[in-house]
């Protein structure tokens, strides 16, 4: 569950973080605030409004941390439900429909590839805009996996799924960006050799 | 993160969308969520979760919606109900009348229906005192819940119950048939109200059939199960020309038992035929009773009783006094000057004997 740069008792915070422990509540913060941000990032198409849902997952998470039981649910995947309940409020809010097919602003582009080195901006701007040509749901498992690090029993449950459906639509999806990303290779070949 | 799970054809883009989890959040970015999220967490908790406002507007319109449609509706129901015949919402007020009698118990559809015949009265008579016209229609589903009324008292709650009904009706349109002489539908109506009533024994002047049966022996009557056609005597009342007259005998004064057949009573020794001998024919000649050799037919003076001129006299003893029962041959012992058996106690077959006079 995203980068997991240091081992850590999780269930030791939680339940620091339950009495209301800042610095425990602050670690669980730290620990899951880059999956949950890129995971909105790549779903919203817009850095800001990632950032503003990313505050509210984690508001939610030290308002309702006092309720939470580990009753086969991990933490991340709960935390993940909230997040993706809060992206349906916002769709809702913005009249924007799930599996509308999402177009990356260009200052997203800038914000992702601005922190990387040039030489990868041309790969993250056609990655990004292949994922815009899967659906919603195919869009969702690939960026729960790859952007937020989970597998595929976590987002089983952060779908309200099962991991072997998961695990078909995830190589459905795979095979389909590979399609897309062969398309871009190949109209990229042609207009090279227009222009030569 | 690792490729090997994957068919080696994909390998080559799942390499490419894990670089998609590189990115990482500048520390002043991440400070700035947290201060958010905290900044919310805590507004949170000072104040309760308030839904979003679009939740509770919509809540806000639909029930907004909800009251108001219910208002109108029993707003609609209720001017209905004061809805008379040929107001536009008299139809809906007959609808709801035929939903409530079919959502009714069967217990309570009797009452119900019984009520809404009490209030098709009042509805003439509202029309009555606007002095608008009373359908015809309407007119015509009174008689018939009549009918319906008679045909099985029993059904309906009783005779007491269908009496009051009917005198309620038939008060109706007795003030329709005075405010709108020329409405021959409603006088026939009303006739037939009335025809219903008599029939029902709700007549003061007429018995009811429990009040028949214990007449006391000797005091004539029809005997049950035989017609009495007219008994009564010209100008005195009685049953309207070409109608059965069930019973007009007054109560108390007539009838014999059921299921017996009218003997003499009279106590041995106080008249009548002597035990052991036929009482034949006793009167002297002269003095009363039928001539030797006729029938005894008519022997009632005129005016007081008999058979209209016309009429087959089945029966001439004025109401009251005994006679002879339909069917029997009238031989007459009544003493000269009498015309009638003599009152109990004082004549008469003794009990046992048959009477044969």
């Amino acid at each position: 569950m995203g980068p997991q740069v240091q081992e850590f008792d999780e269930s030791a915070l939680i339940q620091r973080a339950k009495t209301g422990d800042r610095v425990a509540q602050g670690q669980l913060y730290e620990h899951y605030v880059d999956a949950v941000y890129r995971y909105m990032l790549y779903r919203t198409g817009n850095h800001q409004t990632a950032e503003d849902l990313t505050a509210e997952v984690f508001s939610q998470m030290l308002t309702a941390i006092e309720r939470y039981e580990d009753r086969g649910v991990p933490f991340g995947v709960w935390l993940f439900r909230i997040a993706r309940a809060r992206l349906v409020d916002h769709w809702r809010l913005n009249k924007r429909q799930q599996d509308q097919v999402i177009n990356f602003s260009d200052d997203v582009e800038e914000f992702l590839i601005g922190t990387e080195a040039p030489d990868l901006r041309h790969e993250y701007a056609d990655l990004i805009q292949a994922l815009g040509y899967l659906t919603a749901a195919e869009r969702e498992l690939i960026l729960l996996r790859f952007a937020s690090g989970m597998n595929n029993q976590d987002i089983a449950m952060v779908v309200h799924s099962n991991p072997n459906a998961v695990k078909s639509m995830m190589y459905r999806a795979l095979r389909k960006l590979r399609g897309i990303l062969s398309n871009q290779e190949q109209f990229y070949n042609d207009v090279e050799d227009d222009d030569e | 993160m690792s490729t090997d799970e994957f068919d080696p054809a994909i390998a080559e883009v799942v390499s490419r969308l894990e670089k998609l989890g590189q990115p990482a959040l500048s520390a002043t970015a991440r400070q700035r969520i947290w201060q958010k999220a905290r900044g919310q967490a805590g507004a949170a908790a000072v104040m309760p979760v308030p839904r979003s406002r679009r939740t509770l507007a919509f809540w806000r319109v639909l029930t907004g919606v909800l009251v108001a449609f219910i208002l109108m509706f029993a707003w609609t129901v209720w001017v209905a109900a004061q809805s008379l015949p040929g107001d536009a919402l008299y139809p809906l007020a007959r609808g709801l009348e035929t939903a409530r009698l079919a959502l009714a118990p069967a217990a309570q559809r009797a009452s119900l229906e019984l009520q809404f015949l009490d209030r098709r009265a009042t509805e003439i008579r509202a029309l009555v005192e606007l002095g608008r016209p009373v359908p015809p229609e309407i007119i015509a589903e009174i008689v018939g819940g009549i009918e319906q009324l008679v045909s099985d008292p029993d059904a309906w709650g009783g005779e007491a119950v269908v009496a009051a009904c009917m005198a309620r009706q038939e008060e109706t349109l007795a003030l329709v048939v005075a405010r709108y002489p020329e409405y021959d539908t409603a006088a026939s109506a009303l006739e037939i109200v009335r025809m219903a009533q008599r029939n029902l024994h709700t007549d003061p002047l007429s018995p009811t059939p429990e009040e028949e049966y214990p007449t006391p022996p000797g005091q004539g009557g029809t005997p049950p199960g035989q017609e009495d056609k007219d008994i009564t005597p010209p100008g005195q009342g009685g049953t309207p020309p070409g109608q059965e007259d069930k019973d007009t005998t007054p109560p108390g004064q007539g009838g014999t038992p059921p299921g017996q057949e009218d003997k003499d009573t009279t106590p041995p020794g106080q008249g009548g035929t002597p035990p052991g001998q036929e009482d034949k024919d006793t009167t002297p000649p002269g003095q009363g009773g039928t001539p030797p050799g006729q029938e005894d037919k008519d022997t009632t003076p005129p005016g007081q009783g008999g058979t209209p001129p016309g009429q087959e006299d089945k029966d001439t003893t004025p109401p009251g006094q005994d006679g002879t029962p339909p069917g029997q041959e009238d031989k007459d012992t009544t003493p000269p000057g009498q015309g009638e058996d003599p009152p109990p106690g004082q004549g008469g077959t003794p009990p046992g004997q048959q009477k044969k006079d």
